[in-house]
């Protein structure tokens, strides 16, 4: 029988505690994120694997031809998908949708399809008959909090990876047929991705309302204390603002925003959750914040994918066999 | 006390298992097989799965040899006798007899009854404790079977009667561990052979611990500093050997200790 994770009065206590004294318990900075490894897979193109920390998330990326929408017959369909299984967490049932998976998705969703990553119009074929359906399945494999920017890395670095197999449409009018080349036979294709959306989760902690929680004492005494000693370093000083929260320190959080970022300097998109009201000094800080990771993560995906383009590459022959190579 | 990194399918030496543990008698030696270990008649030996291969000689009651697959992964399955740390979440029952609802993290069967009555000095209604949702205990498993479904759970020590470390936890942290440490841990000291990583903690730093079967850990010590760099020391150096493994416990004490 799969429970919540109900996380006892005695982390609830320590933690804050921790945090008031500036420490996180695995001893990272408040704004570091956890040891991030991107992996592809070295027989199939668009499979990853991204390891934050102990969260362990694998997309694995798909193409095939469909027909698109009525009402949108030059755009071709893109879906990605995240159920997670009860192998991230035993608090996560299989086939009913908890309220954590809906933000979940929802957000890998907002971050990447919406905003635009990937050019659905570069996926038509022949417009209102036959187009590409871009697939892209996401496994949680380990839960330790960060499910979303996991799931995020993993789908973008994903379609920068992922190859189509080539095509070539011959005969014209009613009678065109559509060739697909497979990949023994052309050099297949990138896929058009206009820019990478890297999502950061930012936590919020009530430092003040748990200071004085554990102290028991009252509010205006410990107002008093921070006018003395000005400890915080943050604009709020009654906030600590955490990135990249382990799943003890999601549990207990008072709010949380995530902010997806690219290295354009552009806010894809920004969810805000919890019951905490936050500054819009904390609110603009943390989207800088997020620009400075989406473009280190965003290195990071393009060192790893230029590892990878060399091992595939033996003998230069993916670029000297390219289609659009002048012959 | 013996062991060895055996995989699945490896053969297992009957002479070398039972080696200079036999019994004067006529009678051939014993061998218990614990988990990990499948017997195909008449003397075959297979372990089913990867870990370290331990085997235990026993005299008493009879000279026999304890074999199993030490592993640290797998689901914590109650046992009577166990020590576990658990949270509660639900009370039920009335005044006179009521009943804690206790979340035991990582158990196969999640959910422990603990009577309000299990506490030592519980004789009277005014002296039982009250926990809230939330509260952290230290109890053991007094029943359990599957069919029960539900660990029953008591917070004394069963030869004394007396407190003896169980009930509510205050203050500290709690932290997960692997099923295997937390058994290595609640073994006696050098049963693994030589000082396990609370014995070199133990010479740095003064700090107290409560190990739950079920994979969890409750640390407390002077600072929170120090509680989470003991915490660290414990985790991170579950799988170094001995030499290592005491390098980097000093080397996370005197990091916490300088700043």
């Amino acid at each position: 029988m799969p429970r919540d994770l109900t996380p006892s009065t005695i982390e609830n206590t320590f933690v804050l505690k921790a945090l008031t004294e500036r420490i996180r318990l695995d001893s990272r900075s408040f704004n570091q994120l956890r040891d991030l490894d991107i992996s592809f897979s070295s027989t199939e193109y668009g499979v990853v694997d991204v390891k934050l920390g102990r969260t362990r998330v694998i997309a694995r990326i798909s193409a095939e031809i469909t027909q698109p929408y009525a009402d949108r017959p030059y755009d071709g369909l893109f879906i990605i998908a995240t159920e997670i299984s009860p192998m991230a967490a035993p608090t996560f049932e299989a086939g009913r949708k908890s309220e954590d998976e809906l933000v979940i998705s929802r957000i890998v969703e907002k971050s990447i399809r919406r905003s635009g990553a990937l050019d659905t119009e570069s996926l038509c074929i022949i417009s209102g008959e036959k187009c590409w359906a871009v697939r892209a399945d996401v496994h949680f494999l380990d839960h330790d909090g960060g499910l979303m920017d996991a799931a995020c890395i993993a789908v973008s670095a994903g379609l920068l990876h992922f190859r189509r197999p080539d095509i070539t449409i011959e005969g014209v009018g009613s009678r065109r047929e559509v060739i697909v080349h497979p990949i023994t036979e052309r050099v297949p294709v990138p896929l058009a991705v206009l820019h990478v959306p890297v999502c950061v989760t930012f936590s919020f902690f009530d430092v003040r309302r748990a200071s004085s929680a554990i102290s028991g004492r009252t509010r205006n005494d410990e107002a008093k204390d921070v006018d003395d000693d000005d400890v915080e370093e943050e604009d709020d000083s009654s906030v600590a603002v955490l990135v990249d929260a382990t799943l003890q320190e999601e549990l207990l959080r008072h709010g949380y925003m995530s902010v997806t970022a690219n290295t354009n300097r552009e806010i894809c998109q920004i969810q805000k959750g919890g019951d905490m009201p936050v500054d819009v000094g904390v609110l603009l800080s943390c989207s800088e914040a997020a620009i400075m990771v989406a473009e280190k993560v965003t290195k990071l995906i393009n060192k790893r994918l230029k590892e990878d383009g060399a091992r595939r590459n033996v003998g230069n022959l993916l670029v000297e066999a390219r289609a659009e190579n002048d012959r | 006390m013996s062991s060895e990194v055996i995989l699945p399918g490896d053969p297992i030496p009957l002479d070398s298992v039972i080696g200079d543990n036999l019994d004067d008698s006529d009678s051939g030696p014993v061998i218990q097989l614990g988990p990990g270990v499948l017997h195909i008649p008449p003397e075959t030996l297979l372990p089913i799965r990867a870990g370290t291969l331990t085997t235990v000689a026993r005299s008493k009651p009879q000279k026999s040899t304890t074999i199993y697959v030490d592993t640290t992964g797998g689901r914590y399955v109650p046992a009577v006798h166990d020590t576990i740390l658990g949270t509660v979440i639900g009370r039920f029952g009335d005044q006179e007899k009521s009943f804690y609802r206790v979340s035991i993290p990582g158990s196969a069967a999640p959910i422990g009854i603990l009577s309000s009555a299990a506490f030592a000095n519980a004789a009277s209604r005014h002296t039982r404790p009250n926990l809230s949702n939330g509260t952290t205990v230290y109890a053991r498993i007094s029943a359990f079977s599957i069919a029960l479904g539900e660990p029953e759970l008591e917070c004394f020590d069963e030869n004394t009667g007396k407190e003896g470390g169980f009930g509510e936890l205050k203050g500290g942290m709690l932290a997960d561990v692997s099923n295997g440490l937390a058994r290595r841990l609640l073994a006696p000291s050098g049963a693994y052979g030589g000082p396990s990583v609370v014995d070199v903690l133990g010479k740095l730093v003064p700090f107290e611990i409560a190990v739950g079967r079920n994979g969890r850990i409750w640390i407390d010590s002077e600072s929170c500093k120090m509680t989470a760099a003991i915490i660290t020391a414990i985790q991170e150096t579950e799988e170094l050997p001995r030499e290592r493994m005491e390098e980097r416990v000093q080397k996370i004490i005197k990091g916490a200790r300088k700043e």
